[in-house]
């Protein structure tokens, strides 16, 4: 304030038209930014606190901490958590190494390796919903395409109950490498521009074959990279929804329930037959904690890979 | 391979070892580009069957190739009215979001202001507090209370949402133009609008035309976003959410024929899109990624 | 980019005016429903009221199907509830005590009052002098069955306890499965939706319990459902039940039984002779209706029905009267009522209508598929008369039963734990104020009202 007080009249008047300006340029986004994003995210924090089902049922009710306390509680939740990591970890573990190999094999400017890129970029810009239906569509234990290829082949003699407890996180897993595999190999491809060439072509020298290159000097090399990419499919495993909603809508039997479509539900449940009234104040409890446990697990991961950055 | 290579070895093995080496290559990329368009061309293509054809499987082009499908999709599954807006929502999005992205990310390098470090630090705190799908229900009750809820300019609106990564991604762009130009334009006596419409705009192009890309994408495969804000309006469903809706019709399960031409219908715009810039695509996500 | 500004500008501005010029001058009465067997015929029957009404009505009309209670719910929420809504359970007794639906009373003349006496039950549709809804048909559930392929198996007739439906359905699949016939199926997709049509149902005559509650005791007690639990989980083995069944919905569960690929399934019995009629072709003698089997055939009470094609009435719409004027011409009149019953879209509850109809032949064949002597109206329980009142902590009721028939839950210390949770949701309900003691005083099952 002080400081503010010896500035000149021309020169306060001067930054008062600066900083209009300035607004008159943020003000479109910030509109949106606020009321889509900041104003959102605060309602959700203040209603952890409370319990509440909505108008035409009791007003908002305090409840202090017990909808947190709840949420340790609940065995559902946390097999959803579960099952979150074993899709994350599961969709990253596939990917990887193909998205790899694929960039190690389209990264050459060669003709026929920007059409193929194309085209294994392609499922990235489709809708995961859309193509949900169609997956759901396909993996249909009694007439759908996949089991009446595979039964034609003599791969399986009885159908394969692709959506049922057993298979379906493995079948949910298949679909989102489907629909990521481009973008980690895209990913790949720009870290593979940045391995400096006198490095390969030593190795070669020195007498290393592909797969000896590619070990001891494209792998260590595409260290920063490999990091980001990491980071990404970690957090989008623990926001991806549209995937799990459309496809088998977390079952059967919670197999495939994932922390971001259970908060979900307390917000938006569907049912036909029954009404499930929403919980506002749990559902943001839920996700509270599970934004949580997203920060902790990129925490953990980001001072992991700083020790490792040490080590090195 | 280069001669040091192989003078050490045998010659014949390493032709033996590199006929294997395409081989596998060729295998492995043929079954990658099947997996990566089977179910696109199963889409397509089923969408041309017949219900009883799809149902009972086995065959990959159409016994009969059936172009009504689409006909009765558009007219009595409604899918004008969805594609009409799809359109709307998908292209005003669009430019909103570059519009506003461009102009925050400007002003955001370029100028300091009163509250700029807070809107910054809550930008990139909104990127990564993520509490997803549930903050769709403050967002409709806003949109209740100003009486946009039932109207496209609602849908339209949170279908935009923040943006916060976008302005970021805008605003470290521009941080690459020389600030030098900015002042050689202030010398001839731009003001800061002149700036930004004649200097910076037109430099900041292949990036916004990233942001324009995504948002176009992100809006048209919008699925949550958009069942939430129509629920009580399906008339105002996009062809994303019209699709996958069909699963829960009236004749669903004799109904796989319309809901392949209606997924065609769905995934047929991105796909030309993505056919005139898919290098934008590919280029705007190593854009994206690199910023993090 | 200043031209692209002004072009997206002026496209803007063209929308916003486009979009401003809204209708016409008529009164428009928005109808909802739920109801996905029927919406060919009651929408004809809209079409033809929006081309001969004299009162310059058009009548809108959509379908939510699954979306239904949360549509409602938004929609009151945002205060844009719909003229005329679908009966639901759930949205009528979430809703009435705010007086959102209208008392139908004042606006029925006397005519109309003596036609629907039949179907105007205290405390179901008039609560404290005001009706709210009328029910013209109604429905209950049923065991349905493939009789070709209980022949080809040499089953006698439809089971009449759980026990031996368990056998049969082993003996079908295990005879039969090579061919792809497999001896029970049920949409198990969504456990609500498959065990309110089945295992609930059956257990309001084993045990005389609505939704685990003992009105005589006013308590939930989960534990008698241990034994069908048990029952349902073999069931629902590989031994029994058709591929898939935890993920699949009722209509291709249905396309499966019209294409004689399921020996037994549960469900409504105002749906299924429409379906099989119109939607999945399938010859009437091919199917047979039989009441739900409970373990070694105990009956202790009776099972619900519901009325189904009632209509509620908003009662803050601008325009109640078109409103009902609209719901009065469209759903009440006698050619309307004996359409719908004869189209097998519900079976009808009003004595004038089944006089004079002649339905089809599945009605005249199948007598379970009427309203019959072991069906009446059940008082609701707690969780249904006011879901707000009992919030359980966990997995619902449903979902709990799914942890034991797929999940592999131990029965009796899962069922003493959900029997816990929602005595004390009940209790905390009440005490809170929101919900009410249900206890019923020497409550007797078989004649509740």
């Amino acid at each position: 304030m002080k400081q503010k007080r010896a500035i000149s009249p021309v020169k306060r008047r001067r930054m008062l038209i600066s900083n209009v300006q300035a607004y008159t340029f943020m003000i479109p986004n910030l509109i949106l930014f606020i009321c889509c994003s900041l104003y959102p995210v605060i309602w959700t924090l203040r209603f952890v606190f409370y319990q509440y089902s909505g108008l035409g049922t009791a007003a908002p009710r305090w409840v202090g901490l017990a909808n947190l306390e709840r949420v340790f509680r609940d065995a559902v939740y946390w097999k959803s958590v579960v099952n979150t990591f074993v899709y994350g970890f599961g969709k990253v573990i596939i990917i990887l190494p193909i998205a790899f190999i694929l960039a190690l094999l389209l990264s050459k400017q060669r003709k026929g390796n920007g059409i193929l890129q194309s085209v294994m970029f392609l499922p990235t810009i489709m809708s995961s919903a859309v193509m949900g239906l169609v997956f759901y569509l396909l993996f249909n234990a009694y007439n759908g395409e996949i089991n009446v290829i595979l039964m034609k082949l003599g791969v399986i003699s009885r159908p394969i109950n692709w959506l049922g407890r057993d298979h379906a996180m493995q079948t949910l897993i298949i679909t989102a490498v489907w629909g990521g595999l481009g973008n980690y190999m895209v990913y790949f491809i720009a870290g593979l521009q940045q391995v400096s060439k006198d490095a390969l072509e030593s190795a070669q020298i020195d007498g290393a074959n592909a797969v000896q290159t590619v070990w001891y000097i494209t792998l260590p090399m595409l260290g920063p990279i490999l990091k980001i990419i990491l980071m990404l499919s970690i957090t989008t495993a623990f926001h991806d929804i549209t995937n799990v909603m459309v496809l088998t809508e977390g079952g059967p039997t919670n197999a495939t329930m994932v922390m971001a479509l259970y908060g979900y539900q307390y917000f938006f449940p569907v049912s036909a037959t029954t009404s499930i009234l929403p919980q506002y104040g749990y559902g943001a409890a839920v996700s509270v904690v599970s934004a949580v446990i997203a920060g902790i697990v990129t925490l953990i991961y980001l001072a992991i890979s700083k020790k490792l950055d040490e080590v090195y | 391979m280069n001669g040091a290579a192989i003078q050490t070895r045998n010659r014949k093995s390493v032709r033996t070892t590199r006929a294997v080496g395409t081989a596998l290559k060729i295998i492995f990329l043929t079954v990658m580009v099947v997996f990566t368009l089977y179910p696109i061309i199963y889409t397509v293509l089923g969408s041309l069957k017949s219900n009883a054809e799809l149902t009972s499987g086995g065959s990959f082009f159409p016994k009969e190739w059936l172009f009504e499908n689409y006909k009765t999709a558009f007219i009595q599954a409604d899918f004008k009215t969805y594609t009409k807006n799809s359109v709307i929502t998908s292209g005003i999005t669009t430019i909103l979001a570059t519009v506003t992205c461009a102009m925050a990310g400007f002003i955001l390098a370029r100028k300091q202001f009163v509250g700029k470090k807070l809107w910054l630090s809550l930008y990139m705190a909104m990127m990564f507090v993520s509490l997803g799908s549930v903050t769709l229900y403050p967002i409709y009750e806003l949109l209740r209370s100003v009486g946009l809820h039932k109207s496209i300019w609602g849908l339209t609106f949170a279908l935009c949402g923040g943006q916060a990564s976008n302005v970021l991604l805008v605003m470290g762009f521009t941080k690459g133009i020389p600030r030098e130009l900015d002042e050689a334009a202030t010398i001839d006596g731009c003001t800061i609008y002149g700036i930004f419409f004649k200097v910076v705009l037109p430099l900041i192009k292949p990036i916004l035309a990233v942001v324009a890309l995504f948002a176009f994408r992100n809006s048209w495969n919008d699925y949550v976003t958009t069942l939430i804000m129509t629920i009580t309006n399906p008339k105002l469903q996009t062809l994303t959410v019209a699709v996958v809706q069909l699963k829960y019709s009236v004749n669903a399960a004799a109904e796989w024929h319309i809901m392949l031409a209606g997924a065609s219908i769905a995934i047929i715009p991105i796909l030309i899109v993505y056919a005139l810039a898919n290098k934008q695509f590919i280029a705007g996500l190593t854009a994206g990624a690199v910023k993090g | 980019m200043k031209r692209f500004l002004t072009l997206a500008l002026v496209m803007m501005l063209c929308l916003i005016s486009v979009a401003a010029l809204a209708d016409g001058d008529k009164t428009i009465v928005t109808i909802w429903s739920k109801d996905r067997h029927d919406a060919d015929y009651v929408q004809s029957k809209i079409d033809a009221y929006n081309a001969t009404n004299t009162d310059n009505i058009e009548v809108q009309y959509s379908i939510y199907s699954d979306n239904y209670v949360q549509a409602v719910d938004m929609a009151i929420q945002s205060g844009d509830v719909p003229d005329v809504l679908v009966f639901q359970d759930q949205v009528f007794t979430k809703y009435y005590l705010n007086g959102q639906w209208a008392d139908l009373y004042p606006m029925m003349d006397d005519e109309m009052k003596e036609y629907f006496s039949s179907v105007i039950f205290k405390d179901y549709n008039d609560i404290d002098g005001k009706l709210y809804f009328i029910p013209t048909t109604g429905t209950t559930c049923r065991l349905f069955y493939n009789k070709e392929i209980f022949e080809r198996c040499g089953l006698p007739g439809a089971p009449e306890t759980l026990e031996q439906m368990v056998e049969y359905a082993e003996k079908i699949t295990s005879e039969l499965s090579k061919e792809g016939i497999y001896g029970f199926a049920q949409n198990m997709k969504s456990a609500s939706s498959a065990l309110n049509r089945s295992l609930f149902v059956g257990m309001q005559r084993e045990s005389g319990m609505v939704d685990g509650f003992n009105f005589a005791k006013g308590e939930y007690d989960f534990m008698p459902y241990a034994e069908s639990l048990r029952l349902w989980t073999k069931l629902l083995s590989d031994d029994c039940a058709f591929p898939g069944c935890e993920s699949l919905d009722i209509d291709p569960l249905r396309t499966q039984f019209a294409n004689g690929k399921i020996g037994m399934y549960f469900s409504y019995v105002h749906a299924e002779p429409g379906v099989y009629a119109n939607q999945f072709p399938m010859d009437s003698e091919k199917w047979g209706v039989a009441p739900i089997p409970t373990v070694g055939g105990k009956v202790v009470g009776k099972q619900y029905y519901s009325g189904t094609s009632s209509y509620l009435l908003n009662a803050h719409s601008e325009h109640l009267e078109d409103a009902f004027k609209a719901y009065k011409a469209i759903f009440t009149n006698e050619e309307y009522l004996i359409g719908y019953y004869e189209g097998g879209f519900g079976v009808t509850l009003l004595p004038s209508i089944s006089e004079k109809a002649s339905p089809s032949e599945d009605f005249a064949t199948k007598e379970w598929l009427q309203i019959g002597v072991i069906d009446t109206i059940l008082p609701k329980s707690p969780n249904t008369a006011n879901s707000a009142a009992v919030i359980i902590e966990g997995e619902d009721m449903w979902k709990t039963f799914e942890s034991i028939y797929y999940g592999g839950a131990d029965v009796e210390s899962t069922l003493a734990d959900l029997t816990e949770r929602y005595n004390k949701a009940y209790r905390e309900g009440i005490e809170l104020g929101i919900g009410k003691d249900l206890k019923i005083e020497n409550y007797d099952p078989m004649n509740p009202s």
